[in-house]
Formats: C-alpha cells, structure tokens, sequence
C-alpha cells in the first residue's frame, strides 16, 4: 500500500495539473462565459475512466465528468485508443453529459503504450438557447468522436461542430482553449510519471480513491442507520399545469447510503429534464454539502452510495426528453435531499432554499446599434435557515453559483433600466432562525420590442421550513405595461413580447425558516424590523412581537409607499 | 541624515535604518503593540537610533510607516459606525452583492455582515444614465431630509457615498457631501467618485465603504502617531499604500481604503530591490511567516499588479500589487484526516501559542516542530533575538503524528515538510498558470521567517535555477519602506469604442489626469524632476466582461490610434494567448500614476566582516529528502562577498535560516545577497 505522505503529495499534484490546465482553459478561452464566468472544468481520470482530480466551479459539471469517459470506453476499445486521440461529446444521453452546451473534450493518456488515464475538460458553449420540447431542437448532438488523432485536429469534424453554431469563431477559440487545457495536462501528467514512476502515480490514482472512500465512510459514522423521505413538486413544466414531482427516499444501512427517486413524476414535454448524469451530480453535492464539504470530488466516494431513479422520470429522463432547464429540477433535488438528511442529523439540517433558478433572456434588436442582442440574467434568491443561524439573503444556491451582471455595464450594453434591486422584506420563512431574503429586480424596457424567455418556479408552493420554522414567501413575475396595466407571468415564460416603457419585475422566493418563531431571540426580531428585514404586522403575528416593542424602521414609510406605487 | 522604515506585523515591529552616508544598515525586533502601534513604533526608532550612537532621532530625515490599523479594523470589524446614501432602488446592493455564496459547498458558511446595517441605508431620489446624464435631477432639500432622519438613527461617524455612473459625473455625489458636512459636520465623508472613480457599482460601493469604515480609526491613529513620532524625527512619516508607494499622512487619512495591503506590498518592494542587485529583472517572490504564505512576481523589473483585491469577502477596487496568498506558514498544524491522509494546513498556531517547539504552551505539531526534529532548525537557537526553540516540545508535538501514521519520528517531520512543499508549489502552479507564465522563466526570492528554510527545495519541484535570499529576510517589508518611492495613481473611467473619433477625448482624459498628478506631486512638496509618469490603459474587446491593463509608453500623440490598438492586441495575445483584431477594442479607464524617487543613491549594504572568511562553527545531522546527512553550519553574518558555499549546508542568521540543500550550492554576491544554484 502506497504511504499517506506520497498519496498526499501525488493526489495534491493531480489537483494541481487539473487545476492548472482549468487555468489555461479559462486564461486561453474566447467567450466570456468561459474567460470571466469561469464556466468549465478540468479533470484526470484512470485508466478504467474513474473520475480521480477535478477542478470545478459548477457543480453539476460533476455528473458529465463521471459519464464521458465511461462513455469513451464503452464505445471504442484498447485497440481504438491511441496516444494523440481527444473525443468531443455533448449529449445527455450517449455522450455523458447533461445539457447540448456543456462540450467535453477527453484524451487518453499513455506512457510507453501503457493507459495511464485520460484527462479531460468540460466548456460551457454559450452560443445559442431555444426552447424546444425535444433533445432533437435543442442543439447539434455529439456522440463521443475523435476530433483529434494523432495530435492533428480532424477537420472534417471540426467543420461539422462549427457549422452547427451561431458564432463559430468563438466555438472554435473556446475549443482551441479546451485542446490546449487538455494537451497541458497530458504533458503534466508524463512529467509526474517520470519523477514518481508509473507503478507509483497509477497505484496513488487508485490509493486516491480508496482514500476518499475511507473519507466518505467517515462521514458516514455520523449518520445513524434509518430511513428518511422528503417530496415536493415543481410548479409546472412549462408546458401543462400539472405540478412535477420530486420524492426522494433515503437509507442508510452499515456502510452504504441509498438514494430511492421512485415515485418522481414521469419525464415531460417542457424542459426541465434531469438525465441520470446530472442526477448523480446532485446527489454528490448533497452528500458533500451535508457530510463533509472538503470530500474530494472523485468517483471514489460512489463506493457506498446507491442511486435509484427508475428511467423516464424527470430524474432519469430517456431521449428524447428536453433538458436545457434541468438547473430548475436540479435546485429542487437537492432541497428534498438535504430536507430528507436533515432528519437524521438536524443540527446540520437546512430548510428548503429558494429552489429554483429563476432566469430570463431579454434580445432584440438595439435602437441605437441596430444589431441583435440576447441579455440573460440568472437570480438568487433566499437560502433556507439552519439549525443556529439564519439562511443567507440574495444568494446563489446548489447547482450554481453564478454572479449577476453589473448594472452599470448592462445598461450601457441593452436598452433596459434597472429601477430596483433589492431584497423583498418578510419574503424569509419565520423561524427561530429566519430563512433568507429573495431579491427584486425591476427592469424598464427602452426598445420598441424585447422578447422574454425564461424559467423559475415556486409561484406556486413555497420553500418549506423545518421544525415549526414557516416557509419562505413564493416567487412572482409580472409586467406593468406602459399603460398602467398589469399582467401576472408564469413561472416559464415563453416569446412574451414586451415594449418601450413597460416594465419587468422579478421576484425570487425566500428560504424556509428552522424552528418555532416564536422562540427566536427578541433582539434579532428588532434588529430586523429596524433594518426593514420583516415588516411591523409580520413582527406582531408571525412573532408575537408586543406593539409596544415595535420599533419601526424610520424609512418604514417611504418604502412603504413605493410598494404601492 | 538617517532613513528609517518602520512595519508594524501581528507580532513584531520591524525597524530597518540606513545611514545614507555610510550605506549601513541597521535592523531591529520590538513587540508590536496591538492597542495602539504607535508605542511600538517610537519604541522601535528609538531603539534603533541608540544603535547608530545618537543620543536623539532629529537626524531622521525619512520616515516610511507600513501599519496593519485599517486592515485590522476590518479583519476584527473594529471600523466606524457608518451611514451610507445610493441611488433610488439601490438600497441592498451592499448586501445582494454579486449574488455568490460564499463557499459552493459549505451550508453553514456565511456572507459577510455588512459593514453598513440595513437601517443606514438610505436612498436618495436621482438617476443618472450611463452616458452621464440625468435622467432624474438631485433635490438637495430631500437630500437633508433623509439625512436628518439618518443622524436620528445612529452616531454616525462615518457616511459613504455611492451613486450611478457617479465615475462619470461626480455632480450628485458632490450635492449629497456638501448637504452632508451642513447636516453631519467634522463627519468622515467617503464619496465614490473621489475614492474610486470606476465602472462597477457594487465593487465601487464596497471599496467607498471600506474607506468610510476605517477612516475615522486611521485618521486617529495617524494624527496621533504624528505627533508620537515628531519627538523623535524631524521628517513627516510617508505611508505604505497596497501598490507598493507612499503617501503622505494627510492622504493616507482621506483615503485608508489604499493601504490595506500595504504590509505584503512593502516586503515585494523590498524582494525587486535586492533581486535587481543580484542582476535579476524577474523574480517569483515568495514571503512564508507563521500563518501564511504570499506569492507574487516581477517580470521584467515592474511588480505585478492588479486593479482589485478582496478583505473578508469585500471587493476593493484599487490598484494594489497582485498577491496571492495561502494558509501555509511555519505555524500551520499538521494532523491526520478521517481519510488517513497526512494534512497541513490551513489551521495555523500563529504567533501565540505558536508552534510546540516555541515553549509557549502550543502542542499542536507545526512545520516548525517538524523543521526542528529535522535538525533543519537550531534547537539551540533564538528566535527573533529572545527565543529559544524547545525540541523535546517539538519531538512530542511531531511523535502525535509519527504514531498516528505507525512510522518513525523523521519520517513523520519529512513527511509535513513535502505535504507543506507540495500545498506551496500547487498554489504557485496555479497562480503562475492563471497569468500564463513559466516558473522556470523566474529566479526565486525567498523572505519572511521560513521562506529561506523551503526555497530551493520548492524550486527544484518548480524547475526554477536560481534562489536568492536577500541580506536581511526577516525584515524585508520594513527594508521596501525604505527604497519605496512616492506613489498616487489617478483613475477615469469612460466607456467608448476606440476609433479615430473618440482618440481626441480619450487623450483629453489622460492630459487631464496628468495635469491632476503633477499639481498634486507640487502639492505635496514632491521634487518634480525625479517624478515619472506611467499610463495605462485598461481595454477590452466589446463584450468581455473585464478589462485588460494595457501600459502606453510614449504620448498617446506620437502612440496613435494605431499604436494603442496593437498595444492592447499584442497584450492580449501574451496574456490570453490571442487577439481579435478585426473585433471593436472598447476602451474603459484611463490610469496615470505618478512615481516619484525618494532615494538620491542605491542603498549599498556594507559587508561586515570584510575578508575574515567563514568559520565552520559545528555540524550537525540534517534530514532532507535523500536522508540524514552531516551539514555543516555557517553564520550568515561571517560569510563575506564572494564565498562559496558547497552542499549541503545550512546558513543561520537572526531572523531566518537558510537551506542549501543537495544539489544545490550557494555564493555570497557582493550586495550580500546568498545565491543558490542548482548543480
């Protein structure tokens, strides 16, 4: 068995060449997605496709990670890996991924004709978004192919990929980046070979493993043996009214931990389609989150985890199921995952966070420029209290984490106004501990003509609390027309067509709040009330707060008013 | 005349003096003195002046002070009371932020608590749209008002200031501060448009709020140390800024915001001084003290810089040197994880209890401890001048690990030693990759306490040939105060597409900042004539989302349209590896510092024991990688210009020790500076 100290020092070195190569792909790339948004990932796997190192900023990157190389090695034998090989995949279903813009390049790795591995990198090709009913509307599908042999790009392929986009020079800067990212790594790797040895780095690679299978037994002690179950519904699909269900079913028995989706609603028409990779994805994030955040990301961790999802459930969608707005399931999954957990260990428990991923994309043609634009925005929204704390106002949950655009550089780029940007009071659940804040943003439109397309959910249920704590308030969406009417938008908005002076608002659920309210501490009652977190009849009702105690936030009113405005 | 540098860290104050007439150096350690850093810096310069055998200071001439006030005031949220005025609509973007939690997978870690409460936040009725102008005019009246109401709300002692676009017209920002000094006088106020003049509300927010935040503790501390240290010097004292320039008292106190990095900033300095004497224009630099490791760079003579950093999860947007900084240090624990992997880090013993072998109650096993059961350390030694290394204490912090992990004692201390190693080099991998360069394009200056005892170890897993450790490690930031020149750099934003039309007010721009910069080096009694002026322009192609720095040598006249686009192309394609030169460059802020000399000659230090040779005191046994072997040990102090040193060997000197490890040998050059080669 390989000593603690030279799997310490190999596996950080395989963190480093990852997270080196993740440097290069993000410094090399061209699209602003994956130059600032650091939208992409790197990886090394084994020889028999285990995920081992990845460095990511996206956690459901995760799922595509663990499904490519299988993938690979599924369709092409030992005979049909050479040195100089990198295959292109996309697709959800036969490429490992879970969404047509995630593109994963991988090449096996050899040292004197021995596999040592692969290494691969994940970019997230921003170039096109539709709304479709189909995987077959939604984007070029790409099987696993070679998009090089023997370190020469395959034109013919190249030809192909690019064809299929609307700014095919970024396609091809972004995907030189990820051949670059991935060519780095390979040399990383043969260097760590010739200083450490083959029989060493492969012997680590797999030490690695059992590693963060020892770590994730660990963590495992902390569970007791039982059975917990959580279930909840999205609003809608985006197609019909009929709420989607999400149940979960968690057993912990000795050393292993299963998750049981059975009886989640059959696959739909509307988007929102998990497949089985992005399932996976989600579930490790809350076993992290909830056992053991510094767990390594590696497939070593699945050694004791079971998932069931029975296929053609929205969990575990079949082709041709449309999965562009999987993140709304997504978000949804892991809250009655972590809601089920909660149950076996509450003082690492979390109510339910805002639970969707609320988004919309404003384009057009801009007035002063004349040219096409397509402006798309993601929220956050409040996140569920814990068991000695409150949740977060205003922030980014679970599947994602990423940042909103300066207002201050959006407006110089659209014709849109931001008229407000704020955190909406008494949208946390009550509890002992508060769940957090969802935010507003108001948009006036200064085009002639804006299309709206988007996703959200929770317009209809709310994110639960735990424990006596209350949930969260619901979402909205709506558009004051610039003659003074208002009209209420679903959740998934679809081609909504909106003109000069109208104006959007965006509301985002609150988190759910953890315990009896009325047991929170008076101080943090006042302090929200002056600080216009919860408003004077919420202090009163959902706390008991006696009038005499109420001491109104001085600007109370003036916001107040606005409210009615 | 005498030239004093003074920084005060967590633990010590560190005091470099040189005699500009003779060129000698003198050092000096002194408690630090958390309640108020000025005791420990008076006592600190008066300790030094007794050693030049004068019997007052007034023959300091120079005084440069880095200080940690402002940044502990935010590290321990210490800072002022504050109120704070936005736009309508704009009241949470303090909090909202850029919408990011602050770890992707910890659901029990927080935001930060905002440094303005909720209920002194207020609105104000204006707009400003991008280009400028208003969209909706500011009533002062209402503007009263609501500050009134404010001043009812709390004692305020600090207001900050941040409206839309205000980076291109500061119109409403200037009504909101001359209702303000009616409504709230002898306030600290902070206005965005005069702090931090720049596209990006939230991170321009932050920065004016931090400033308002530590401005009325520094500007305490600073008029009192004023007066402290005039007993002592006859000169102003100059203040260390993030960017690795001074500024004067009066400017430090308006603007504090600029100094929270200025301690790490000062030790680069100091590292590019001693790397260009030993003849190298490119440096990795490399700062390893008891709970941290600061990595940086020089490349080609300029210290790396950057336009925004981050204090406890706060954007502060001002341009400072680009430091990156990692929890490994010689007081970072060691410890088994539930996995059984062999982990250091980040957890750290700091200065007190500090690490077992430091005997001051710490158990805990450290990189010191095991450095000491390595034989690398002298057991025997003294820290700092007063303290000396308890190895029994090491041997049983180290022996926790060595029996948890069922191998024997050395095994155990080398074994933190690579796990240390290899956490420095993936950090330094990652921050060198990031910026697209190769470590074995670098020689390694290594400083602080223990960066002399990993340096050539680390540069071997990097690639890198040469080490230099430079006469005094241990005091290297206090040693940059004092080759640091004067520095104030003046920003514009104003977002316009490059092309021939708008080149006439862009170069309006830079003539403008320029005219600002040379009013103010006369302002502040600056000798104009030793002044240089740097200009940078930060670009970007439209819609990307950050800019690029971009340096203009020569006038932007004689430079043309022409020569500015290929600057930012040819910046592009080193940095990013490409360029679009068919695509519209957009140009955003214009940047001018002004950089002005305080040093009339190079500091030349003396050697001290000219020609007297080393003399090999004793050896003792080693662990390196390979094994024990016998080392002898020299005294830096007794190793003139020009002596070589053969491997392996270790170097001792008061405030650090150096490795010479196998593989490697080591000459003294002729400015003292220890040069490690490898074979």
């Amino acid at each position: 068995m390989v000593d603690s100290v030279s799997l310490e020092v190999i596996s950080n070195a395989l963190l480093s060449i990852a997270e080196e190569a993740g440097e290069t792909l993000v410094r090399a790339a061209y699209s602003s997605n994956i130059k600032e948004r650091r939208d992409c990932s790197t990886a090394i796997f084994d020889s028999r496709g285990r995920l081992v190192a990845l460095a990511q900023h996206i956690p459901v990157h995760f799922g595509s990670m663990l499904g490519l190389v299988q993938e690979v090695l599924r369709r092409y034998g030992p005979e049909d890996l050479h040195p100089g090989d990198m295959f292109i995949a996309n697709d959800p279903y036969c490429g490992g991924g879970t969404h047509l813009p995630d593109i994963t390049l991988a090449s096996p790795v050899f040292a004197d004709n021995r596999l040592v591995g692969f290494v691969a990198n994940i970019g997230h090709h921003a170039d096109r978004r539709s709304w479709a009913t189909s995987i077959f509307e939604e984007g070029l599908r790409i099987p696993p192919i070679k998009l090089l042999s023997n370190y020469s790009i395959r034109q013919d392929v190249l030809d192909l990929v690019l064809t299929n986009y609307r700014v095919p020079h970024q396609r091809l800067g972004d995907l030189r980046a990820q051949i670059a990212a991935n060519l780095l790594a390979e040399q990383r790797l043969l260097q760590l070979i010739r200083k450490y040895g083959y029989p060493l780095v492969t012997e680590c690679m797999d030490g690695y493993l059992k590693y963060s299978a020892r770590r994730m037994q660990a963590a495992l002690q902390a569970l007791p043996d039982g059975c917990w179950e959580s279930q909840d519904q999205l609003d809608d699909d985006g197609v019909s009214d009929e709420p989607v269900v999400i149940r979960v079913r968690v057993m912990k028995s000795g050393g292993m931990l299963k998750f049981d989706f059975s009886g989640s609603s059959p696959q739909r028409e509307g988007n929102i389609n998990m497949v089985w990779n992005a399932l996976v994805a989600m579930v490790y994030y809350c076993v992290k989150a909830f056992l053991d955040p510094e767990l390594p990301q590696n497939a070593g961790v699945f050694d004791c985890i079971e998932i069931v999802a029975p296929p053609g459930t929205v969990v575990n969608a079949l082709p041709p199921a449309a999965v562009d707005s999987r993140t709304e399931t997504c978000q949804r999954v892991a809250d009655v995952i972590l809601e089920a957990l909660g149950q076996a260990r509450p003082e690492r428990a979390v109510a339910m966070s805002h639970g969707t991923n609320t988004t919309i994309n404003l384009s057009g043609i801009h007035p002063d420029t004349g040219e096409f634009y397509s402006y798309l925005e993601t929220f956050g929204g409040g996140s569920g209290a814990r068991s000695n704390k409150d949740g977060m106002d205003a922030v980014q949950v679970h599947a994602t984490n990423s940042s909103n655009l300066p207002v201050e550089c959006l407006e110089l780029e659209y014709p849109i106004l931001i008229e407000r940007y704020e955190l909406v009071p008494d949208s946390g659940g009550a509890g002992k501990y508060r769940g957090g804040l969802g935010l507003r943003r108001d948009l006036r439109i200064l085009a002639p003509e804006v299309v709206l397309t988007g996703h959200g959910d929770r317009h209809k249920t709310a994110p639960r609390g735990l424990h006596g704590g209350r949930g969260g308030a619901t979402s909205w969406l709506r558009v004051q027309r610039a003659d003074g009417t208002i009209e209420i938008l679903p959740s998934k908005p679809k081609r909504v067509v909106l003109r000069k002076g109208d104006l959007l608002s965006v509301v985002t659920p609150g988190g759910g709040g953890f315990g009896n309210p009325l047991e929170r501490d008076r101080r943090l009652v006042l302090k929200d009330l002056t600080e216009g977190r919860i408003t004077a009849a919420c202090a009163a009702t959902d706390y008991g707060l006696a009038r005499e105690e109420v001491v109104e936030d001085q600007f109370a009113e003036t916001y107040a008013k606005r409210e009615v405005e | 005349m005498y030239r004093v540098g003074v920084d005060v860290g967590g633990t010590f104050t560190d005091i470099c003096c040189i005699d500009d007439d003779t060129g000698e150096l003198r050092i000096a350690k002194v408690p630090s003195t958390p309640l108020n850093q000025a005791l420990g810096v008076c006592m600190g310069i008066s300790r030094v002046i007794e050693q030049c055998g004068e019997s007052s200071a007034v023959s300091v001439g120079y005084l440069a002070h880095g200080t940690t006030v402002a940044t502990n005031a935010v590290l321990e949220r210490r800072g002022a009371t504050v109120g704070c005025v936005v736009t309508r609509g704009f009241r949470d973007l303090l909090e909202i932020g850029r919408q990011r939690r602050p770890h992707l997978y910890d659901l029990y870690a927080d935001k930060p608590a905002p440094l303005v409460p909720r209920n002194l936040r207020v609105e104000v009725e204006e707009r400003l749209l991008p280009s400028g102008e208003p969209l909706q005019r500011l009533d002062p009246e209402a503007v009263r008002s609501i500050l009134k109401v404010l001043n009812s709300q709390a004692e305020l002692q600090a207001l900050a200031i941040c409206l839309l676009y205000s980076f291109g017209n500061g119109e409403h920002e200037r009504i909101v501060q001359r209702v303000a000094e009616e409504v709230l006088p002898g306030i600290f106020i902070s206005s965005s448009h005069d702090v931090c003049p720049e596209i990006r509300e939230f991170e321009r927010l932050s920065t004016t709020c931090l400033n308002a935040y530590v401005g009325p503790v520094m500007n305490r501390y600073l008029r009192h140390l004023e007066k402290a240290v005039s007993q002592y010097v006859a000169a102003a004292p100059l203040l260390m800024q993030s960017n690795g320039g001074l500024i004067t008292v009066d400017e430090a106190c308006r603007y504090p915001v600029r100094t929270l990095f200025s301690g790490p900033a000062a030790g680069v300095v100091g590292a590019r001084y001693f790397g260009q004497l030993a003849g190298f224009r490119s440096l990795i630099t490399l700062d390893i003290g008891g709970t941290s490791a600061d990595i940086s760079f020089v490349q080609e003579g300029r210290i790396a810089e950057s336009s925004e950093g981050e204090i406890e999860g706060w954007p502060v947007k001002v341009p400072m040197v680009n430091i990156h900084s990692i929890g490994a240090g010689g007081g970072s624990i060691a410890h088994v994880d539930p996995g059984g992997l062999l982990k250091v880090g980040p957890a750290s013993a700091g200065a007190s209890p500090g690490p077992a072998c430091y005997g001051r109650g710490g158990v805990e096993p450290c990189v010191t401890d095991a450095q000491v059961v390595l034989g690398r350390l002298n057991p025997g030694y003294l820290v700092g001048g007063d303290l000396k290394l308890d190895y029994e204490a090491a041997v049983r912090a180290v022996g926790k690990i060595a029996e948890t992990m069922k191998v024997d004692l050395t095994a155990a201390a080398s074994g933190v030693i690579s796990v240390t190693r290899s956490n420095l080099v993936r950090a330094m991998r990652r921050f060198l990759a990031a910026r697209g360069l190769d470590p074995r394009d670098f020689a390694l200056l290594a400083y602080g306490g223990a960066g002399p005892l990993h340096a050539a170890e680390l540069a071997e897993e990097l690639g890198i040939s040469t080490v230099i450790i430079p006469p005094i490690p241990g005091v290297l930031c206090a040693f940059g105060l004092l080759v640091a020149g004067v520095r104030r750099d003046f920003v514009a934003t104003s977002v316009v597409a490059l092309n021939e039309g708008s080149l006439e007010s862009i170069m309006g721009i830079y003539r403008d900042l320029e005219g600002q910069a040379i009013r103010w080096a006369q302002g502040q009694n600056v000798d104009v004539s030793r002044a240089s002026i740097l200009k940078q322009a930060r670009m970007r192609y439209r819609g990307q989302g950050h800019e690029l720095s971009v340096t203009l040598t020569g006038d932007l006249t004689s430079l043309g349209l022409r020569g500015v686009l290929e600057a930012f192309h040819r910046e592009h394609k080193r940095c990013y590896g490409f360029d679009a030169p068919d695509e519209t460059v957009e140009f955003v802020t214009a940047v001018v510092s002004l950089h002005a000399d305080t040093l009339a000659r190079p500091v030349v230090l003396v050697g001290r024991q000219k020609g007297c040779g080393p003399k090999e005191r004793l050896t003792r046994t080693v662990f390196f990688d390979g094994g024990p072997l016998p080392c002898p040990i020299y005294r830096r102090e007794e190793l003139p210009p020009g002596e070589e040193i053969k491997e392996p060997a270790v170097v001792e000197q008061l405030d650090a020790t150096v490795l010479v490890p196998p593989g490697w040998q080591a000459h003294v050059d002729r400015f003292l500076n220890l040069v490690l080669a490898r074979r």
